[in-house]
């Protein structure tokens, strides 16, 4: 499969504060990326970065192959965008809206969006300023998926919606990852969305991709151990994250399982236990 | 901190502190006794008629705020920090008005200002009496003339009485209530009014707009909606054009309407006053109003859809390298000279009306006009390139140069003076040209930071 | 295949979870053999998780021999041979008792008790099957 993103060594800074640190990262055709990351910690001001939208002041970002500050046309047609927040012209309504959209791209599907309008009970004719902003992140998502898009990149979709409409874009999100070849990328600190839908992980920390990788082994590697030994034992635990030592027992969280070293302490008469963590204890536990 | 909500806003606060600063050096300017002490009068009145307005509008937030019922001592805190900012708007005029009898009475006249108009923002309607009040066919120099002694002497007797009524309606001013909708819209403008913001009505609730506002801005935004549902192609320029319009950009008309209504009223004074010299002060009051709404509320609006634009910019329309940036250059291009065309053309059409034109005030015109559009250019560029917001720098900057101007402008239709024959002038000119292209060129690359 | 429950926030990856459902379906019957398996796309869309991670499942499935890819028909449940369906239940049996070995252990439960527990257990539930 071909790279759709690569990132090199990008750094970004606000004033002197240093957002984005030598942050390097590949996408691959195909996947549904949850990216996560605490609130400030830069999701945003990376996909923003990725689109061209934020300047980038080091480092270099590549989108199907081409530096991202000169893309094609071609290649431009091919990305669709939801911003976190809604900037949309008030004064227009959604049909509106939609026509001053299309004529940005060379290729649109009226029927994708007619499709999305009725599925999402979305009112045409409505006027931008009227919408809730949960209604209004239908509309930008929609306005998204206009061009059908091989790349997706959403900042925070899910944020405004109600629990129904949430279920509703997450099945849209299953029906596109189902069409061959999209990739989509989708920031957000509700880890219950990327569960579903994903099936890569990246967690953002401290201006760099600290972690990427599927969300199986994700979940498979950080994982909570328990050990039952002699009281005052020290154990050297390999990936350890975090640990808490109580008379004979150890508790202690790690950022992978070293199987081998697990298989040695049957021989020092230490007996563990593997607890599985969800998600969010996971992500809690990467950017404690 | 309740004063500090209460006078919230450095536009404001400037003016006042500027108006009792100039009674203060009035004193030492003034060689003329008489003079000097009625120039420190009007400018106490006007300073503290901008405090009190700013002040009663705040004041009606306050004692409608939802947290009234629920902070301890608000009252309490709200009664106090009114009572001292009263005593302490008096100051100045204790200080300056050196007569007695004077000094007592325009306090009193102050105190008896500011019941007034936090009367007046309380229940709107009574506005109708001032303007009826201010429409009587009575003249005020016959009242001064006639009555001005009894006045000073009945103001001077009065004020304890005037101040101990003061005082029991602040005791009171929990009971006063105002009407929900008209809270909501005074609390848009004073927020508006706090940054200097001319669009504040853009984050509002288009539903909220009076009717007479939604009918206005929608015969402007029809042109578009129109333009959109058309099968025409729509160049770079016009979708841009679309995307920079809001609730309060200059209606498309405004230009032909200002024009015409400028003339009209010309017309008309010329016609009933023969000997009508005002024309110049017709002339300035349109200019400004142009200038000052098709140049800093254009700048707002952009300034609020900035990252829209951006994203805008990101589409694949303009995945030529610079194609964007230049597209939105030459569409604010194209408003500056659509805006100083405007200017231009009024102010010749309104000075044919009195007299001839010479070729002295055309150039003249002309040239002020490229000095206008080269600075505010450069401002808006500057402004929307630079990382953090500078939006309040860049109003504190078209203000500031449109003072400058409109001082030389005075000076020079003063003395009749050709601007091109002093060399300060045409430098500063050059100079401004000379940043505004260096700036534009700096931004065919990338307009917003 | 509708009866298949996901619980996508546990600890659990969700391709387990479909993984060892399946599994039991069969090996208890619920599925018999040459019954055809939804698409991995209607899997994926009715399941609302995302179809690499049934794909994955439907291979690890095909791999142990509980599945077949037939041409034209998608995935169908395989033959299962006596051998095979016995080792399943050993596995699954198992691993559930490994668990509650785990559990006893962590509890500080010691080994005799525990046998005594299930003893007691498998007793009460004859026992209540007999009355009925």
């Amino acid at each position: 499969m071909s790279q759709v993103i690569s990132i090199n060594n990008l750094s970004k800074a606000y004033k002197k504060q240093q957002v984005l640190n030598n942050l390097s990262w590949e996408i691959r055709a195909g996947d549904v990326i949850g990216l996560l990351g605490k609130n400030g910690a830069g999701k945003s001001t990376l996909l923003k970065s990725i689109l061209n939208i934020e300047v980038v002041e080091q480092g270099t970002i590549e989108i199907f192959g081409e530096n991202n500050q000169q893309l094609s046309c071609t290649n431009k047609n091919k990305i669709g965008y939801v911003p976190q927040e809604n900037d949309e012209i008030p004064w227009l309504s959604i049909n509106d809206l939609v026509t001053l959209r299309k004529r940005f791209y060379d290729q649109w599907s009226d029927e994708k969006v007619a499709g999305l309008m009725q599925r999402w009970d979305i009112d045409g004719s409505k006027q931008v300023s009227e919408l809730s902003p949960g209604q209004m992140q239908k509309v930008l998502i929609m306005l998204a998926l206009g061009p059908l898009p091989q790349l997706l990149i959403l900042d925070e979709p899910a944020a405004a919606l109600d629990p129904i409409a949430r279920r509703e874009f997450l099945k849209e999100l299953v029906e596109l990852a189902c069409e061959e070849e999209i990739s989509i990328i989708f920031s957000t600190h509700i880890t219950s969305d990327i569960e579903r839908v994903a099936n890569k992980v990246a967690v953002l920390d401290k201006g760099k991709i600290c972690y990427f990788d599927e969300l199986d082994n994700f979940k498979e590697s950080v994982v909570n151990l328990s050990f039952t030994h002699t009281k005052g034992q020290a154990l050297a635990i390999p990936h350890l994250l975090r640990s808490e030592c109580q008379g004979n027992q150890t508790h202690c969280v790690v950022s992978a399982v070293d199987q081998s070293w697990l298989d040695q302490l049957a021989s020092q008469d230490v007996s563990y236990h593997i607890n599985q963590l969800g998600l969010e204890d996971i992500f809690m536990e990467l950017t404690r | 901190m309740i004063l500090k909500i209460l006078t919230h806003g450095w536009l404001d606060r400037f003016f006042v502190l500027l108006f009792w600063l100039g009674g203060f050096s009035g004193q030492f300017w003034l060689d003329d006794p008489q003079k000097a002490f009625l120039m420190s009068v009007i400018t106490i009145i006007t300073a503290n008629f901008i405090l009190y307005f700013r002040v009663s509008m705040r004041l009606v937030l306050l004692t409608n705020a939802d947290f009234r019922s629920v902070l301890p001592n608000y009252y309490r805190l709200l009664k106090r920090s009114l009572v001292t900012l009263l005593v302490v708007s008096l100051l100045p005029a204790l200080t300056l008005i050196s007569q007695p009898m004077v000094m007592l009475s325009v306090m009193s006249l102050l105190l008896i200002l500011a019941v007034l108009l936090v009367a007046l923002t309380y229940q709107p309607k009574l506005y109708f009496l001032v303007i009826a009040l201010l429409l009587m066919p009575v003249s005020i120099e016959e009242i001064a003339i006639q009555w001005g002694d009894l006045l000073i002497n009945v103001g001077s007797f009065s004020l304890p009485l005037i101040a101990l009524l003061s005082y029991v309606l602040i005791q009171h001013i929990e009971r006063f209530k105002s009407n929900r909708k008209y809270i909501e819209r005074m609390l848009l403008v004073s927020s508006g009014s706090s940054s200097m913001d001319l669009v504040s009505i853009e984050e509002t609730n288009y539903n909220a707009q009076p009717a007479w506002r939604r009918w206005l801005s929608n015969s402007h935004f029809d042109y578009y909606r129109s333009m959109l549902r058309s099968d025409k192609a729509m160049n770079k320029l016009q979708l841009i054009e679309v995307a920079c319009q809001g609730l309060s950009s200059l209606h498309r008309y405004s230009y032909f309407v200002a024009i015409a209504v400028a003339l009209i009223i010309a017309l008309v004074s010329k016609a009933l006053f023969p000997s009508f010299e005002q024309i110049s002060l017709i002339m300035a009051l349109l200019s400004i109003a142009l200038i000052v709404l098709g140049n800093i509320a254009p700048f707002q609006i952009i300034s609020k859809r900035r990252a829209q634009l951006k994203q805008l910019a990101s589409l694949p329309l303009f995945a030529k390298e610079k194609s964007f940036s230049t597209s939105f250059i030459s569409y604010l291009f194209k408003q500056q000279l659509k805006l100083y065309g405007t200017v231009i053309l009024a102010n010749l059409l309104l000075m044919g009306v009195q007299q001839q034109i010479s070729s002295v005030v055309i150039i003249n015109m002309l040239l002020v006009c490229v000095f206008f559009m080269a600075t505010s250019m450069l401002i808006m560029l500057s402004a929307w390139r630079s990382q953090t917001n500078h939006d309040n720098s860049a109003i504190a900057g078209f203000l500031g140069i449109f003072v400058v101007m409109s001082i030389t402008v005075m000076i020079g239709v003063e003395n009749n003076l050709a601007l091109w024959t002093s060399q300060l002038f045409l430098t500063a000119v050059f100079v401004a040209v000379g940043l505004a292209i260096a700036k534009i060129s700096q931004c065919r690359n990338r307009v917003f930071a | 295949m509708q009866s298949l429950n996901i619980s996508p926030s546990s600890g659990i990856p969700i391709y387990k979870q479909v993984l060892s459902q399946v599994e039991r379906m069969i090996i208890n019957g619920h599925l018999s053999c040459g019954e055809t398996l939804p698409s991995v796309r209607q899997l994926a869309s009715t399941l609302q998780v995302n179809p690499m991670t049934i794909s994955k499942a439907y291979g690890l499935l095909e791999e142990r021999g509980y599945l077949t890819r037939l041409r034209g028909r998608g995935m169908v449940v395989a033959e299962q041979t006596q051998t095979v369906s016995e080792q399943g239940k050993v596995a699954m049996l198992s691993e559930m008792i490994d668990q509650l070995i785990n559990e006893a252990s962590l509890m500080g439960v010691d080994q005799e008790s525990l046998l005594r527990l299930m003893n007691q257990r498998i007793k009460d539930s004859t026992n209540s099957t007999d009355e009925e």
